[in-house]
C-alpha cells in the first residue's frame, strides 16, 4: 500500500535525483580517507617499532675495505644476498656473486640459506651450496655465514620455536675463555682463572665460596630496604659488561657496605613523612 | 589513532542512510513490503559487516567498503524494474561473502609447498577445463578457475619452482585458447606475465613465460576460423553513453520483465553517468589499496597473491570498458561486483578474500613486531 500522496513522492523523487549523486560523491571521498586513514594508521604503527618487519641483524666480523667490521645490516624475512645494490643485503667483498643467495624466514626453524647455482657459503664452518638441503642448516641465533670472504654473524630478534620436528641444532661448541694473557696477569692473578679439576668427593663445600671476604656490618632489613634503597636508575646499568667483569669478584668495600645514611641524597623518603617534612620546611 | 577510525563509522553512516532511501522511495511509491525489508535489511547487514569486531570477521574493511558498496549499486540497478531481481541479486551477493571468507582463511592457512601448490593447480585446471567435458553447460568458471590457478603460480613460484609454474600457467592459457575465451585467456596471459615477472626474480624466465603465451596466441590466431571478431554492437555503448543522463531521469523507469545480465549500464540509465563514473573511481580505490597490500607484505608469496587479485579485477575492469567501447573486438566481460552471474560474483569475492587475507597477515606481522619489541623493552 502506498505511504505517500502521488504529489508528496513526486517531491521526494526530485529531491533524490539531486541526493543520489551527492551521497554517492560523498561515498567515493569517504571511502578514499578511509583508505588514506587506515595508511596512515599503519605508518604510524611501522613508524614506532623501527625494527619492524626484520627477524634480526647481520653483523660483519670481517669485511673488506668497503665494508667495515662492526657493520649491521637488518634482515627482512625475505630476500636476496649479493653485491649488487639491487640486493636486499649488500655485501661488496671479493669472491661475493651480484646475486649469491635467497634467504628466507621460516618459523620455529631459523633463516633458511639458499645459494644459487655456482655459489656457495658456510654456515658455522659447514659447506653449503645449492644441492644442501636448505632446512638441514638454518642460520640461527649467532650463528656465522661465511660469504665470499665476509665474516657475518646473525643476531636474531624473532624467538624460535624449537619444537618443530624439522629443526637440528647444530652441534653447539663451548667458547672458551683463557682468560688474561700470562704476559700481562700476574701469577696470582693467573692462579684463579687456571682451576685444576677437582673430584667430585674432594670438592669444597659451596657455602665457603658463598662467604663474603668482607662481613657486612649491618644487613638490613626487608622494611629497612623499602624505605632507603634508591630506585634502579637505568643510566647506571653498564650496557654490557665483559666476561672478565663478569668473572672478577664484585667489589665490596666499607663504602659500599655502610648504612643507609651514608648517602642521604638518595634516599628515598616515605609517603607519610613527606607531608610532614615539606610542611615542617 | 580515534581521529583516523572514526572514518570508519562515517562511511557506515553514509551507507546507513544511502542504501535506506535508495530501497525507501520506490517503497513509498509502491508500498511493496519486501522494498520495506530491503531498505532496512542490506544497509543494516553492510553497518555489521564493516563494525564488526576484527576477532571475529577480519577482513580488510576499506576493501570491504568499496565491495559493499558496489554490490548496493548492483541492486540499486534493477529495484524500479524487478524487486524479485533485486532480492536475489542481495542474495546473490551475501552468498558471495561465503567466498570472501573462503579466501581470507585460504590465504592465512595457506602454505607454499609442492602438494598444496599441485593441488590448487589441478583444481584451477579442472575448473577452466568444465565446460570442455559438459558442452551445455550455461555459465562459465573461468574467473574461479583463474583465480586458482595464479594462486598455484604464486605458490610455485615462490619454491622456486619456475618449471612447474610455466607449465601451469601455460595450460590454463591454452584451455582457454581451446574453449574460445579470448579475452579470459588474454586476462590470464597478461597476469601470467606480470606475476612471473614480480615473483620469479628473473629477466630470463619472465621473458619465456611471456613468449610462451604470445606464442601459443599467434598459433591459435593462425587457426582458421578459431578468432571471429566481435560485431560491433547495434546502439554502440558510446551512443548509450551520450543517451544517458547525467542524473537520474526526471521520469521514473517502469518495471520491466527482462533485465539484461549487465548491471553496469542498467545502473546508468537508472540513476545517471555521475553514478556510474563513482562505481569506477571505487573500483579504482579498490585496486590501489590491493596494490598497497601487495606493497607491504613480507613475503613474496603474499606480495603475489595480493598482486593477482589487484591484476584480475582491474584487467576485468579495463577489458569490460574497452570492450563496451568497441575498442577491443572481443565480447566484454562483468564488470566486478557489478554482475548479475552467480560465478563470476564468487571468484570477485574470492578475489576479495586473497587481499582481505593478506592484510590480517600484515596486521599479524605488525602486532608478532610489537610484541617482540615490548618483550625487549
Amino acid at each position: 500500500m502506498p505511504v505517500a500522496s502521488a504529489d508528496v513522492w513526486k517531491v521526494l523523487y526530485t529531491v533524490s535525483r539531486y541526493l543520489f549523486p551527492v551521497l554517492a560523491v560523498s561515498l567515493v571521498f569517504l571511502v578514499l580517507f578511509f583508505i588514506l586513514s587506515e595508511s596512515r594508521i599503519r605508518r604510524e604503527k611501522v613508524h614506532n617499532l623501527p625494527g619492524s618487519g626484520t627477524v634480526g641483524e647481520l653483523i660483519v666480523l670481517s669485511g673488506s675495505r668497503e665494508l667495515d667490521a662492526n657493520t649491521w645490516f637488518p634482515v627482512p624475512r625475505e630476500g636476496v644476498l649479493g653485491s649488487v645494490r639491487s640486493c636486499d643485503l649488500v655485501i661488496p667483498c671479493p669472491g661475493v656473486h651480484t646475486k649469491h643467495l635467497d634467504f628466507s624466514w621460516e618459523d620455529g626453524t631459523g633463516l633458511l640459506i639458499r645459494p644459487r647455482t655456482g655459489c656457495e657459503v658456510q654456515i658455522n664452518g659447514v659447506p653449503v651450496t645449492c644441492r644442501t638441503h636448505a632446512a638441514d642448516v638454518p642460520l640461527t641465533h649467532g650463528a656465522v655465514l661465511q660469504v665470499g670472504s665476509a665474516l657475518l654473524r646473525l643476531h636474531l630478534f624473532a624467538a624460535l620455536d624449537s619444537t618443530v620436528s624439522s629443526f637440528r641444532p647444530l652441534p653447539e661448541e663451548r667458547p672458551s675463555f683463557p682468560g688474561p694473557s700470562a704476559a700481562f696477569v700476574p701469577d696470582s692473578a693467573q692462579s684463579q682463572y687456571a682451576v685444576p679439576p677437582v673430584p667430585y668427593d674432594q670438592a669444597p663445600v659451596v657455602s665457603e665460596f658463598m662467604t663474603p671476604s668482607v662481613p657486612y656490618d649491618h644487613v638490613p632489613t626487608v622494611s629497612e630496604c623499602t624505605q632507603s634503597e634508591p630506585l634502579l636508575d637505568p643510566s647506571a646499568i653498564a650496557p654490557e659488561s665483559s666476561v672478565s667483569d663478569q668473572n672478577a669478584a664484585p667489589p665490596l668495600s666499607q663504602d659500599s657496605a655502610a648504612s643507609p645514611e651514608a648517602s642521604p641524597a638518595t634516599v628515598r623518603r616515605r609517603r607519610s613523612n613527606r607531608w610532614k617534612e615539606d610542611l615542617g620546611e | 589513532m580515534r581521529k583516523h577510525s572514526s572514518f570508519r563509522f562515517r562511511v557506515c553512516a553514509l551507507l546507513l542512510v544511502f542504501y535506506a532511501c535508495v530501497f525507501l522511495l520506490p517503497a513509498c511509491r509502491g508500498g511493496d513490503p519486501v522494498l520495506y525489508m530491503l531498505s532496512a535489511a542490506v544497509p543494516g547487514s553492510m553497518l555489521l559487516l564493516l563494525l564488526l569486531p576484527s576477532g571475529l570477521f577480519a577482513p580488510d574493511r576499506p576493501s570491504l567498503a568499496v565491495a559493499l558498496v558496489l554490490c548496493g549499486f548492483s541492486m540499486m540497478a534493477t529495484v524500479y524494474l524487478s524487486v524479485d531481481e533485486t532480492v536475489s541479486q542481495g542474495i546473490r551477493c551475501a552468498a558471495g561473502l561465503f567466498f570472501l571468507a573462503l579466501g581470507a582463511i585460504l590465504v592465512r592457512s595457506f602454505r607454499p609447498s609442492v602438494p598444496t601448490a599441485g593441488l590448487a593447480g589441478l583444481f584451477g585446471l579442472g575448473l577452466l577445463s568444465l565446460s570442455l567435458f559438459i558442452s551445455d553447460l550455461s555459465f562459465s568458471l573461468s574467473d574461479g578457475g583463474m583465480a586458482l590457478l595464479l594462486l598455484a603460480v604464486s605458490a610455485f613460484l615462490a619454491l622456486r619452482l619456475r618449471l612447474p609454474a610455466l607449465l601451469i600457467g601455460l595450460g590454463g592459457i591454452l584451455l582457454l585458447l581451446f574453449q574460445k575465451e579470448s579475452g579470459s585467456a588474454a586476462i590470464l596471459a597478461v597476469s601470467y606475465a606480470a606475476v612471473f615477472w614480480a615473483a620469479s626474480d628473473s629477466i630470463l624466465w619472465s621473458g619465456f613465460s611471456l613468449a610462451a603465451a604470445g606464442g601459443l596466441f599467434a598459433v591459435f590466431l593462425m587457426l582458421p576460423g578459431w578468432f571471429v571478431p566481435k560485431e560491433p554492437e547495434i546502439p554502440s555503448v558510446l551512443s548509450r553513453l551520450s543517451s544517458m543522463p547525467l542524473l537520474p531521469p526526471e521520469t521514473v523507469p517502469e518495471a520491466s520483465g527482462v533485465i539484461p545480465p549487465d548491471l553496469f549500464f542498467l545502473l546508468g540509465e537508472q540513476y545517471g553517468i555521475i553514478i556510474l563514473l563513482c562505481a569506477v573511481l571505487l573500483l579504482m580505490l579498490l585496486l590501489i589499496r590491493g596494490a598497497s597490500l601487495a606493497l607491504h607484505t613480507r613475503k613474496s608469496f603474499h606480495a603475489s597473491l595480493s598482486l593477482v587479485a589487484v591484476l584480475l579485477l582491474g584487467l576485468r575492469a579495463f577489458a569490460f570498458l574497452a570492450c563496451s567501447a568497441d575498442l577491443l573486438p572481443l565480447s566484454a566481460p562483468a564488470f566486478p561486483f557489478m554482475t548479475s552471474s552467480m560465478p563470476d560474483l564468487f571468484a570477485h569475492f574470492f578475489l576479495l578474500g586473497l587481499l582481505s587475507g593478506v592484510s590480517a597477515r600484515n596486521e599479524a606481522d605488525l602486532e608478532e613486531d610489537a610484541r617482540l619489541a615490548m618483550l625487549a623493552r
